[in-house]
């Protein structure tokens, strides 16, 4: 049986979905989670282990992260929970990743540590020329941004096998509340990503030696580039609703096109393209119009 | 232009408080449910779903039935208003349950 890889914030959605696809590769998991959350179907799973914990707690994370073949840090305070006390944000997004790191050098040195950050650390780039490179200056314009900026210099300046994934905008195919307001201006550039295409990239990442010790922008590629207002108007136009009920920020985001040449070739996660996102929302409206 | 979401769930809720008023005096269970069914709807009239193409098909059934069931009850038909009730409440859970979308489309 092969080490397992320790998935942090692992009883969520994305993390049930991640377990489903390494075990699907032949790997097994160990989820870490909050005690109160909800492991079931996750407990009887073979090849599943489940340690319950709390990522600011140190020898709690010691204990999850010994022995394990790689990590997929997922467990942070995300917005708009994370504008709401940046001191907890702090505690959970930063030190938590820290905990992990210290726990890897003491229980395993050599796992690579995927790391979800945010295209949100760049802060506003509508007045520059896209695409935004890996290498592009950060400069948080909220706490979450700013949270994930003191998490990666944590890893940078480690000497883990560190894997930075800078995800933008995640879109889900879901019939869900729209945002107030839309984090972008009707104008601003924004390049968004399929849920799905983010649960690949992090599935490949997962033992991609290539990808050791690198940051990667993580987006959804030319089919994502649009504006805020051709996003916002397609979204409402597919539910029916009126247009003019959307709000945008008065100046701004973090949202824009994003430069992933490397990424897609080393992570190979782009396989949802916008229009198929269309068309699953359309499926999902048409299914709950029938019903 | 068609009516939407929103504004047949209106009309379903001023159905219902003219089915309310006066209904505990014969039967004082059936006036409690359409008081809740009332309350609740009025809790979720805002929300988004309200203003979507998929809250047309069953805020119609709701608006329909609330009209229904206080037909039957100006008839004084209180067999036809116990059978049809029940229904009506169905398609109130059905309402709300569906009102109650969580999360955004962004994270």
């Amino acid at each position: 049986m092969s080490n397992p890889v320790l998935i942090t914030g692992g009883a969520g959605s994305v993390g049930r979905q991640l377990a489903g696809m390494l075990l699907e590769d032949g790997k097994t998991v160990r989820i870490f989670d909050l005690p109160f959350m909800d492991f079931s179907g996750l407990e009887d799973e073979e090849g599943v282990e489940v340690v319950k914990g709390d990522i600011t707690d140190a020898d709690s994370v010691i204990s999850a992260v010994a022995g394990v073949s790689g990590v997929l840090h997922l467990a942070a305070i995300l917005p708009p929970n994370s504008e709401k006390d940046r001191d907890f944000t702090f505690r959970v997004n930063v030190d938590g990743t820290r905990n992990i790191v210290e726990g890897l050098k003491a229980g395993a040195p050599e796992a690579p540590l995927v790391f979800t950050s945010s295209i949100s650390t760049y802060g506003d780039t509508s007045g520059e020329n896209p695409p935004i490179t890996v290498d592009h200056s950060q400069g948080a314009i909220d706490v979450y941004a700013d949270s994930k900026i003191a998490g990666e210099k944590i890893l940078l300046a480690s000497e883990v096998n560190y894997i930075i994934l800078r995800v933008a905008s995640i879109a889900v195919p879901g019939f869900l509340e729209p945002p107030e307001p839309w984090p972008f201006t009707a104008a601003q550039r924004v390049e968004m990503i399929h849920r799905d295409d983010v649960a690949d990239a992090l599935r490949n990442a997962v033992g991609n030696e290539k990808a050791v010790r690198k940051v990667f922008n993580v987006a959804g590629g030319n089919s994502w580039r649009l504006t805020g207002k051709d996003y916002v108007e397609d979204f409402f136009n597919v539910m029916g609703a009126p247009v003019d009920m959307a709000v945008y920020r008065d100046s701004p985001g973090w949202n824009d096109w994003y430069d992933t040449e490397e990424s897609q070739k080393i992570l190979k996660y782009q396989n949802r393209s916008y229009e198929y996102y269309s068309d699953q929302m359309k499926a999902i409206v048409e299914e709950m119009m029938a019903g | 232009m068609p009516q939407s979401g929103q504004e047949m769930l209106e009309e379903s809720i001023g159905s219902c408080k003219q089915i309310a008023d006066g209904l505990g005096t014969q039967n004082a269970a059936w006036e409690t449910s359409i008081v809740e069914i009332i309350e609740k709807f009025e809790e979720v009239s805002d929300t988004f779903f309200f203003k979507t193409m998929p809250s047309v098909p069953v805020t119609r059934t709701a608006m329909r039935e609330a009209a229904s069931l206080l037909d039957l009850k100006n008839e004084g038909d209180w067999k036809g208003f116990e059978a049809s009730l029940d229904s009506m409440i169905s398609t109130a859970q059905d309402v709300i349950e569906k009102a109650g979308m969580k999360g955004t489309t962004l994270t």
